[in-house]
């Protein structure tokens, strides 16, 4: 048999944060080669954290990643608390939870309805459906500016946060300029229903991954600031552990470290191990959201991570009209955390995924090692497993739809590759 | 000529806002750009920061009368801290056609968003760019040479450009 050989090339892939590159390689009708490539030195950070007090990771961390400073703020307030033996109040606790509601309602406003709804539609980009679909993106950008709001309100400001310390915030905000975004969280509550069901109507593609499924699990809440690390395969241990459990493999090709289990197998982290590790612990309204769109209590269609974000979105509006509601302002904004030498771990649930911090501290609460393992590293195995899967069972597409779908797969894990790298590749190459 | 804005005796609302990443050496010069700029602008202009998500800039500009938009960019045939104002993109849609989405280093674009609000109808009165070339991506802080000398024109020019708009638009 002769072989045709062929190479597409796109130059970027468009409605992806951050810069990397995808390759295919297909011999007839065999997948052969497909990997993800990462370009960046993806410790710049960890190296940029040695030396430095204990009190700089919030702000340090969270120049990583403009989507969600918030989630490596949290994990690293989370992890210098631990190493020096402190534990927050019960309102700071609440005051964190509410800040990381607001990247998470803008943070999945901005993918489900900027970056991922337009491969649904059939459309190019946002640009295309605000020309078909302006109330659709109006309402979209309308829920981005209460998350962005709540981040001000709560973090100092937007991008960046400053309000955010080790052991709280500088300054707690009163209750009245919380309860300024209450109505409009009531409005963004409905208006994440009808996303919910907008989203629910799209037609997915087949695929049910088999990776091991690896999320926090709070016994009460949903899981977003705090909570052991757990899997739909039994696994129940504290975050301390995570790194005797999960490994980064360094692949040759790529700059970037590749998360995986210590044993070697794959495991998933983001919207689908959270939903399926935590459907009982999402509020009523989600869950009956959940319940009338058909998607059940676990997913594990990649494609349906968007209606499981839009359930997410909507249980997060309504945590924070409740965090809002019963909100008091705290005898002190911060508790104070004395230096001390130790190792301490943190880790939350950025909007793509588990984010894990590790700090080891000398006496004086100098910086001696830093470990970040962000969201998209850790799925990169699953991301190429799936990309392998669908160019598979679609191989006799023609390249430019095919090219879509593979994009599309991507899109459905919202990478965050920014956080260790840019510009995305892609190619795929039939021989 | 001169022109009222503003309405009932309010001055005109301008916003200047750096986009881009510190933490990524060339990238951060829309930043210090304005910055550098704010000290020479009317304490009322707004200077603000937008990070990642760029579609944040519809916000930072709604409502504005005149806005300025300072962002490290690459484009094809750029010399590195070459600096290229783009006048009017509201009026002008062609001005960004050629760009194409080479305009920026994000996710999505610069020149996106404004195509996405001239789209909503969610464009200042008028809204003008500043790009800088980039000649350095990586990861650090810092700029090179030829950014650092640019980011200081793009400041003169972001100053000189409030400042010409104000006495063309005075209460």
């Amino acid at each position: 048999m002769t072989h045709k050989e062929r190479d597409l090339t796109v130059s970027s892939l468009a409605r992806v944060e951050g810069e990397g590159a995808m390759h295919v390689v297909i011999d007839g009708t065999t997948v052969t080669d497909v990997h993800v490539q990462i370009y960046e030195p993806p410790r710049f950070f960890e190296a940029f954290l040695r030396g430095r007090k204990y009190t700089e990771p919030p702000d340090i961390t969270a120049r990583i990643c403009g989507i969600c400073p918030v989630a490596y703020q949290m994990s690293a307030c989370q992890a210098i608390e631990d190493a020096c033996g402190v534990e927050v109040d019960e309102p700071i606790r609440a005051l964190r939870r509410l800040l990381y509601c607001g990247e998470w309602i803008e943070s999945h406003a901005l993918h489900i309805y900027l970056l991922h709804t337009p491969d649904f539609l059939g459309v190019d980009s946002a640009l295309d459906l605000a020309r078909d679909h302006k109330d659709v993106v109006e309402r979209a950008l309308q829920l981005k500016k209460l998350g962005n709001d709540i981040l001000t309100a709560v973090g100092g400001r937007s991008v960046h946060p400053v309000n955010v310390r080790v052991g709280g915030f500088y300054r707690a905000p009163t209750r009245r300029e919380l309860q300024a975004l209450s109505e409009r969280l009531k409005w963004a509550r409905d208006a994440s229903l009808e996303t919910v069901r907008l989203v629910s109507g799209f037609h997915f593609p087949d695929l049910e991954v088999k990776h091991e499924l690896v999320a926090l699990k709070h016994p009460r809440d949903y899981a977003i600031t705090e909570g052991r690390l757990a899997s739909d395969r039994g696994l129940d241990i504290p975050v301390s552990e995570f790194r005797e459990r999960f490994v980064e493999e360094h692949v040759a090709r790529s700059n970037a470290l590749h998360g995986q289990r210590a044993d070697g197998g794959r495991y998933l982290v983001g919207p689908l191990a959270r939903y399926t590790l935590n459907y009982e612990q999402l509020p009523q309204v989600a869950r009956d959201a959940a319940t009338e769109v058909g998607l059940g209590k676990e997913c594990r269609n990649p494609f349906r991570s968007i209606v499981v974000r839009a359930v997410e979105m909507l249980a997060t509006c309504d945590e924070a009209i409740r965090l809002i509601d019963e909100y008091e302002e705290p005898e002190r904004p911060a508790v104070p955390v004395e230096p001390r030498a130790g190792v301490g771990h943190g880790a939350t649930e950025a909007p793509r995924g588990l984010l894990y911090h590790r700090y080891e501290l000398d006496a004086d609460g100098v910086i001696q090692d830093a470990v970040i393992v962000p969201p998209t590293a850790q799925n990169m195995g699953a991301m190429e497993d799936d990309l392998r899967r669908v160019v598979e069972a679609n191989v006799t597409l023609r390249d430019s739809a095919l090219q879509h779908l593979c994009e599309q797969s991507i899109r459905n894990f919202d990478p965050c590759i920014s956080c260790a790298t840019h510009f995305l590749d892609l190619r795929v190459e039939r021989r | 000529m001169t022109a009222a804005l503003g309405g009932a005796g309010r001055p005109p609302r301008v916003v200047v806002v750096g986009v881009g990443n510190e933490m990524r050496r060339d990238d951060g010069a829309g930043f210090a750009a304005v910055e550098r700029a704010a000290p020479r602008l009317p304490a009322e202009a707004e200077v603000s920061r937008c990070a990642g998500d760029v579609t944040r800039l519809l916000d930072a500009w709604d409502g504005a009368d005149f806005a300025i938009v300072v962002d490290a960019a690459r484009w094809p045939g750029a010399s590195p801290g070459e600096v290229t104002w783009l006048s009017d993109l509201g009026a002008d849609s062609a001005a960004l056609a050629t760009w194409g989405d080479a305009l920026g280093t994000h996710g999505l674009g610069v020149a996106e968003v404004v195509r996405l609000g001239r789209a909503l109808g969610r464009l200042p009165g008028r809204l003008d760019l500043a790009a800088i070339a980039l000649a350095d991506a990586a990861q650090g802080e810092g700029f090179s040479d030829e950014v650092e000398r640019a980011v200081d024109r793009a400041a003169e020019l972001v100053a000189e450009g409030v400042r010409a708009f104000l006495e063309a638009h005075p209460v």
